[in-house]
């Protein structure tokens, strides 16, 4: 095998990565243990049993729930990009710090009102290679950018850069991941395929 | 001189009788004048033997010739003309001969002398005799054992040949190479005689013993066919050995010298010289001199194959050898012998690997006669006790206890046998080595046994202790099996054998205490052990029975006044092992037996007279004896005092139950207050905020519930808690109604229709069936069931109407509605009003009243009683104004509901979903697809589809399973029509057990799969047709919840689809699907985005 461009990296832990964090933490004691038992809402007031939603019981938070609407946010494009395999080590681009969330930006950001399904939405992902020499840059990049175009639906527009000062020579690389034809080109290439689809095996 | 052949063939052609006797006389005379030298018997055999009809010469001789033949001087002709025969004509004559010379010995005037004759004439075969036919060989050898073991031959033969025994040189020389199985099993038997019978010399015993040993170890053929037995030929063969003493120089040797040829020797042979040994050491004569000498050889070759043997056969040949040795031996030899056993094995006894082998040695030799165990059992059992002092680990103790149990079972056998004056008063010499053994050997580890953190190898090793103790109880002294006294007869002390009966008794206690916590094998096997022991003990020494069922009657009570869940199994375990102990076998005083009866008996009797005399300290009293006992509860600042504190944990549960319901009481008076006799909820309610107050009440019945359900059905009962949920501890101002009473409907119409009914509902979800039957004997159940049929029971607050519901349902669960014939009757009557049409704003709630009583009685099916209600269900689809809302309130019938969990007290028979499958969906079905032409409108038809959906989607897929084709098609029907919402959310779900369960179901119906799925999940607004009223439009905007759901359960169906079909079927549709999965990846809601990633790449995976 060829040396590797970093043979040795930093491996962030898993607990160390950016989670989504639970709005409102609960605490789980010995003492808690029957709260569920205690303060459940009684089966009398669920469906079928009852044919309206009444306001004669607390109405807990709806945005709480699973079903609730969430927009896409910074974290969940995290959650699909940080899994990519890195290329050289077993470990993830998350776990190597390639990706990292205070570098994902979502223009309009998620919350904002009136933001449709029709609307566009630009997402910028910048990339840390571990190395300013790091050759897999590009491939990298071009799995980042595989993966969201496989993950997102058709009004999202994807850029993916190379972070600034963090690669000796990252305008030729962004200038390659920018490029739609060079793009195009790259995934039709078969050895590069089998390096992306290898990378992406771990994306759950 | 006469031709013979010529008269043969005269007499055959002869015609008449008269003709052939005066040819017989003539050739009878010939026979009787020829000279002697020119042999005319030979001649005239010669002339016969064509004529002969089979091949019996005798018989023809006998059936041709009518002259006297049985004269002495003729039989020894007869004698030598035969004899001849095996010189002369071999091939044709040795059977004749052989089986005419059986004949002729068998004669009257058969000569013993003669014998010698025939031998000598026998013996002329030589060579020739293997060659004859194993069958010819065989009549030779018969006709040998019939001379040879004729008396009178026999005599004559030793007199003849003496000592020497010179016939049976030629003999052995004869038939030295025989090897058919039949001829030896008669060979080996003329062996054994000559041995036994005649007084050969030491040279001819020798000469013969080398004949037969040639054939040892013997073995069939596996092609043989002459229906002999391996055994039986071995048998055979033993019997030479047997058969005289004088044999045991050689013998012992030659078997043993077999024996060690090692390796080579397979488990049948080993076996059948260790048999072949005994038999020896069994039969032979004078042992001193014949066994004797071979005893330290026989013990120094045969001792290892048990020391070290792995086979079970072996083994036990081996010790029966052993045992025969010291069964034969006497005085000094046995002392010698038993020495040298005992001197082997002591030193075994300290090797954890060698003790059980050394056991079996020990026993063997000592379990022989009562003289070699009182040589043996003494050192044996110091040596024993000396190891358990300091075993090598639990499995060494558990052999040497085992060692002593056998002994002890040995002596027991002993004891009882004949025995002189002299062995018997040696044999009592050694019982202080008995008596002391309870002490030195037992007490420990059944003390241990007793303890409560005992392990598994204490169990196991008491579980051994214990077999032994019973043994020791049962033990009889030596000197006086002849007294009458029952008690002196005995070996240990009448006190020992209480303290060992009740040690016993102890173990078994304690291991009933930790059967529910710590069972294992071990302490399985040490009760059963324990409980054989102790009936054993107790038959044996009766007086043992009375303080053991004292002590098991004052468990028993201790147990019933403390905890009340564990006392019924302690009785019923105590009784069963009390009856056990003392009566399941006769003691040697039958009437002891009957004693033991009527003690049990009458015991448990009174302790059941007792117990249910025993007044609950549960009673309709309870609040001012719980007040009385804990003053303070009442004064909200004093410090509860616990004046007579609860002594046992059962009475800590009681009280705590009590104190708890006590306020519960508290909270219930405070949340209402009585109008006349009805009840409202108190003032303090009205400032609340509705959600608030609706949660506290909630709370309070969720509290009452809980005390209630913690009590057991007998303490609900007495208690009256099923009044509790009439007057809600208000028993002053409610008069609950006597049994049997007059009930007016409205007048209890407050309990279900007001928001206070969640306070009742409380109460009756956690009551159990024998409570909620006393509010049917009071009627106010029934009460709450018509008012709630019949009228309008509509209440400001919604949730009102969801609580009426669950009561209806545990009402109608919890009692057998059934058989209250004016309930059923007005349920019966308004399920008609319902379905002859009458709609009105009542009707529906009607309706949902009958069905939440229909989902309680359901469960516990019994659909038949209720054909009115059942018909309503089936029927009530139909109706065209309230078909739609009915049709989905189905679902009330079918799904889970926590108040119907057998945790609840709810009566749920295990296959009342597959009678109510049967009994509704099954008709329902034929009709939603269009099959039946009664039913052809499309939105009733669409009702009955959204019916069967709502039942089906809480079923099991093998209920529905015979007709998932149609159901399938339903659901793609219903999802067709209405857009997202509830209906199609059932409608997926359906879909999707169907197709995980049999995907192969789906496969025509594909394509419209697909389009629902699409539909589903895509944001496209949904078609809905002309027909459909606009009340069945997709849900809401804003019913996020039903759309999500339906997405969900749209896109893990199409998740699935490219692992269940086959990509051709799929590959067409691909490209639109793929569009809507990426618009559908921009869901709003997280998990939809998933599944939808997840379908997405399913299908990207298709090419």
């Amino acid at each position: 095998m060829a040396t590797l461009d970093n043979a040795n990296p930093t491996i962030l832990s898993a607990s160390q990565l950016p989670t989504r964090q639970q709005r409102i933490p609960l605490r789980t004691g010995p003492d808690l243990r029957y709260n569920d038992i205690i303060f459940e809402k009684p089966s009398y007031l669920s469906r079928p049993f009852c044919d309206a939603q009444v306001a004669s019981w607390p109405r807990t938070d709806a945005s709480d729930g699973p079903l609730a609407a969430e927009p896409i946010d910074e974290q969940e494009i995290y959650d699909l990009i940080s899994t990519i395999s890195d290329p050289e080590h077993p470990v993830s681009l998350g776990q190597l710090s390639v990706i990292n969330l205070p570098d994902i930006r979502i223009t309009p950001a998620p919350h904002t009102p009136g933001v449709g399904p029709n609307t566009i939405i630009t997402v910028l992902v910048e990339v840390t290679p571990t190395i300013t020499h790091c050759s897999l840059a590009t491939v990298i990049g071009l799995g980042v950018r595989v993966r969201l175009e496989q993950c997102l639906p058709p009004n999202y527009r994807i850029v993916v850069r190379c972070k600034e000062n963090s690669h000796s020579q990252d305008d030729q690389v962004n200038k390659q991941l920018g490029d739609k034809e060079r793009v195009a080109a790259a995934l039709e290439n078969d050895t590069l395929k089998g390096v992306l689809d290898k990378m992406l095996e771990t994306c759950a | 001189m006469a031709d013979f052949r010529q008269l043969a063939l005269e007499f055959v052609l002869a015609d008449d009788e008269a003709n052939q006797t005066s040819l017989a006389q003539q050739a009878a005379s010939e026979l009787q004048s020829a000279p002697a030298n020119t042999n005319p018997v030979a001649r005239w055999v010669e002339a016969v033997q064509p004529w002969m009809p089979g091949s019996n010469g005798d018989e023809a001789t006998g059936d041709n010739e009518t002259p006297d033949w049985t004269g002495r001087a003729k039989v020894k002709l007869l004698i030598s003309f035969f004899g001849a025969m095996f010189d002369v004509d071999h091939k044709a004559g040795v059977l004749a001969s052989a089986t005419a010379l059986s004949r002729i010995t068998e004669m009257k005037s058969f000569q013993p002398t003669s014998a010698d004759d025939i031998i000598q004439k026998i013996c002329t075969l030589k060579d020739d005799f293997p060659r004859q036919l194993a069958k010819t060989r065989l009549a030779v050898f018969e006709l040998l054992r019939s001379l040879i073991t004729n008396p009178a031959v026999a005599s004559d033969l030793q007199y003849k040949h003496g000592a020497s025994s010179g016939f049976m040189n030629d003999l052995l020389a004869l038939c030295r190479n025989e090897r058919d199985p039949t001829c030896l099993m008669v060979w080996f038997d003329v062996l054994a005689f000559f041995l036994q019978e005649y007084e050969p010399s030491q040279e001819m015993i020798e000469e013969v013993f080398n004949t037969f040993k040639a054939y040892f170890p013997i073995t069939l053929p596996r092609t043989s066919t002459s229906g002999i037995t391996p055994e039986e030929l071995k048998q055979q063969l033993r019997k030479c050995f047997t058969s005289t003493h004088k044999l045991a120089s050689f013998t012992f040797p030659f078997l043993l010298g077999k024996l060690d040829q090692g390796e080579g020797v397979t488990v049948n042979v080993k076996v059948d010289i260790l048999k072949t040994v005994k038999a020896c050491a069994e039969a032979y004569k004078i042992p001193e001199q014949t066994v004797n000498p071979y005893v330290d050889s026989i013990w120094s070759s045969l001792k290892y194959e048990v020391r070290n043997g792995e086979i079970e056969d072996t083994i036990w040949a081996t010790l029966e050898v052993l045992k025969i040795m010291a069964v034969r031996l006497k005085g000094d030899n046995l002392r010698d012998y038993a020495l040298t056993v005992t001197r082997d094995c002591v030193n075994d006894l300290a090797n954890a690997v060698y003790t059980a082998p050394a056991g079996r040695l020990l026993v063997s030799v000592l379990s022989a006669t009562p003289s070699a165990f009182v040589l043996m059992a003494s050192p044996a059992i110091t040596h024993v006790k000396e190891n358990l002092r300091h075993p090598k680990g639990p499995g060494h103790s558990g052999d040497l206890l085992r060692i002593l149990h056998v002994m002890l079972e040995t002596r027991l056998l002993l004891v009882s046998t004949d025995m002189g004056p002299q062995e018997r008063s040696e044999f009592a010499a050694i019982d202080p080595v008995f008596t002391s053994l309870y002490d030195d050997v037992y007490k420990k580890p059944l003390e241990q046994a007793i303890k409560s953190e005992a392990s598994y190898d204490d169990h196991k090793l008491a579980a051994q202790a214990v077999q032994g103790a019973g043994a020791l109880v049962c033990q009889k002294a030596a000197k006086s099996t002849a007294v009458a006294d029952v008690d002196a007869s005995r070996l240990l002390p009448g006190d020992k054998c209480l303290a060992i009966c009740d040690t016993l008794f102890s173990i078994l206690e304690q291991t009933r205490i930790n059967e529910d916590l710590r069972r294992t094998t071990a302490s399985d096997e040490l009760a059963s052990e324990t409980t054989k022991a102790l009936q054993r003990s107790v038959t044996s020494y009766n007086p043992a029975y009375v303080p053991l069922v004292r002590r098991g009657l004052d468990i028993i009570r201790s147990a019933r006044k403390t905890e009340s869940s564990q006392s019924v199994s302690t009785a019923q375990s105590l009784g069963l092992l009390l009856a056990y102990v003392g009566c399941s076998e006769l003691p040697a005083v039958p009437s002891q037996g009957l004693d033991n009866f009527i003690l049990i008996t009458k015991a448990m009797y009174l302790e059941l007279i007792a117990s249910i005399e025993e007044k609950s300290t549960l009673d309709s009293e309870w609040v001012s004896s719980i007040a009385q006992r804990y003053t303070g509860l009442e004064e909200p600042h004093a410090q509860p005092t616990t004046a007579t504190a609860a002594a046992s944990p059962g009475q800590v549960r009681t009280d705590f139950l009590l104190i708890s319901l006590y306020f519960v009481r508290q909270l219930y008076q405070r949340a209402t207050k009585p109008s006349g006799t009805r009840l409202g909820l108190s003032g303090e309610f009205g400032a609340m905020e509705e959600g608030t107050s609706s949660q506290l009440l909630h709370l309070l019945g969720g509290l009452a519930g809980f005390v209630v359900h913690e009590l057991s059905e007998a303490e609900q009962l007495s208690l009256g808690a099923s009044s509790f949920a009439m007057h809600l501890f208000h028993e002053d101002a409610v008069p609950v109604p006597q049994a049997g009473a007059q009930v007016e409907p409205s007048e209890w119409s407050w309990i279900a229709t007001s928001r206070l009914n969640v306070l009742t509902f409380g109460i009756l979800e956690a009551l159990r069936p024998a409570a909620v039957a006393q509010l049917y004997d009071a009627g106010v159940a029934q009460a709450i069931l018509i008012q709630s049929v019949t009228s309008n029971v509509s209440s400001a607050n919604p949730t009102t109407a969801f609580v009426l519901r669950a009561i209806l349902t545990i009402l109608a669960n919890k009692h057998k509605l059934e058989t209250v014939e004016p309930v059923m009757e007005i349920i019966n009557q308004q399920a008609e009003v319902i379905l002859s049409g009458e709609a009105d704003n009542s009707t529906l709630t009607k309706a949902t009243s009958m069905f939440a009583i229909a989902a309680g009685m359901l469960r516990r099916y019994s659909g038949k009683h209720a054909s009115g209600l059942l018909r309503l269900l089936r029927e009530s689809s139909k109706s065209s104004a309230l078909g739609q809302s009915l049709s989905r309130r189905l679902e009330m019938v079918v799904a889970p509901q926590k108040t119907l969990t057998k945790n609840n007290f709810a009566i749920v028979k295990p296959l009342w979903m597959q009678k109510l499958y049967f009994e509704l969906a099954k008709s329902m079905t034929p009709q939603a697809l269009g099959q039946d032409s009664s039913v052809q409108d499309r939105v009733i038809r669409l009702n009955l589809s959204i019916g069967t959906l709502m039942l089906v989607e809480h079923m099991p897929f093998s209920i529905y399973e015979e007709d998932a084709e149609g159901i399938l098609r339903i659901a793609i029907f219903v999802a067709q029509t209405i857009g997202t919402g509830p209906d199609v959310v059932a409608a997926l779900n359906v879909l999707r057990n169907i197709l995980v369960e049999a995907s192969a179901k789906g496969e025509p119906h594909l394509a419209s799969i697909i389009a629902i799925c699409t539909a589903a999940f895509s944001s496209k607004p949904h078609v809905t047709p002309e027909w459909l009223p606009a009340s069945y439009a997709s849900a809401s905007v804003d019913d996020v919840e039903s759309q999500a759901e339906s997405c969900e359960a749209a896109l893990e169906i199409m998740g699935g689809l490219p692992k269940m079909f086959e990509s051709r079927h799929l590959v067409p549709s691909a490209p639109k699907v793929e569009r809507e999965l990426t618009l559908a990846c921009g869901n709003p809601v997280r998990n939809v985005r998933k599944l939808a990633r997840a379908a997405r790449a399913a299908w990207k995976e298709l090419r």
